[in-house]
């Protein structure tokens, strides 16, 4: 877990930025049909940059922070849930996968605290075309 | 609109799958090259015990496999997912994944299928729930002024 006291985690509180460069294998390796979205050719005709990578890709990016943050309560608490907007993400973008606390929901148990966030993919060029929210249990220190 | 998955042959409330797979040490690992995560929890020992997988294997590309089931997927995009986890993945396991056609709409002129769909272990232990929006094409569907669409 990255923070080492409850306290710190309010509403507002932003995780690490995690920089990735994005990748999918598929585009490196395959030739796609005319009429996907991972044909470059076909997506610059509807307004993208280029071929678009796949969602499920830019899903596991945005899981990453999480698995940093909450540890393994993401494994069995937490909920994600994404949106793909704009012109999407290209092979080789360099992205942040950010996130901030919107809410905490202390359990009535004490010790631990569920979490609402608002979680984010940002391009270089300061546009997100994946924005979403998560939200996951974190343990307090107290309690590992 | 699509041409390769009319939006009549669409029926909410059909089953779509199962779809298996092996979540093998070989995939787990090419994974984590993909994505660049090193955690040694996918690798070696994890708070779970054994070696798991990231928590986002597969997650999202099992709802267009299912949707593949029955249709020709090819063209589809993915505008929405969301995914709820339930339990750790063992490396070594099976993973079976169920859906279903939640809904179908249609918005600004394009074409969406919704799929529900749960993923579990062989003992039966539910993993993690998802939900995916798929726009079928970047094709628009045209809207007639008699509200049918042609």
């Amino acid at each position: 877990m990255a923070v080492d006291s409850d306290a710190q985690v309010q509403p507002g509180y932003e995780l690490p930025g995690l920089q990735k460069t994005i990748f999918q294998r598929a585009l490196a390796e395959r030739s796609f049909s005319a009429d996907s979205i991972h044909n470059d050719d076909y997506t610059r005709q509807h307004g993208y940059p280029g071929a678009l990578v796949s969602a499920y890709v830019l899903a596991g990016y945005m899981s990453e922070p999480m698995v940093r943050f909450f540890g393994s309560e993401w494994f069995t608490s937490g909920e994600i849930s994404l949106r793909f907007i704009g012109t999407g993400i290209q092979q080789g973008d360099r992205v942040t996968c950010g996130a901030r606390v919107r809410e905490v929901h202390p359990s009535a148990a004490g010790g631990s605290s569920r979490l609402i966030l608002d979680v984010w993919m940002e391009k270089a060029d300061g546009t997100r075309p994946v924005l979403g929210t998560a939200s996951a249990i974190l343990r307090s220190p107290d309690d590992e | 609109m699509s041409e390769l998955i009319p939006f009549e042959s669409i029926h909410v409330g059909e089953d779509l799958g199962p779809v298996d797979d092996l979540v093998s040490e070989d995939a787990v690992r090419q994974y984590c090259e993909d994505w660049a995560d090193s955690l040694s929890w996918y690798s070696a020992s994890s708070p779970f015990g054994g070696p798991v997988a990231p928590p986002a294997y597969l997650a999202g590309l099992t709802a267009f496999r299912l949707l593949a089931t029955k249709f020709n997927s090819r063209a589809t995009i993915g505008t929405q997912t969301s995914h709820r986890n339930l339990a750790p993945l063992p490396v070594g396991q099976r993973m079976v994944t169920k859906g279903v056609i939640a809904d179908k709409y249609i918005k600004r002129g394009l074409e969406y299928v919704v799929i529900n769909s749960t993923s579990y272990l062989q003992d039966g232990t539910a993993i993690r729930e998802s939900t995916d929006h798929i726009l079928l094409s970047l094709g628009k569907t045209e809207v007639r002024s008699d509200g049918g669409r042609q």
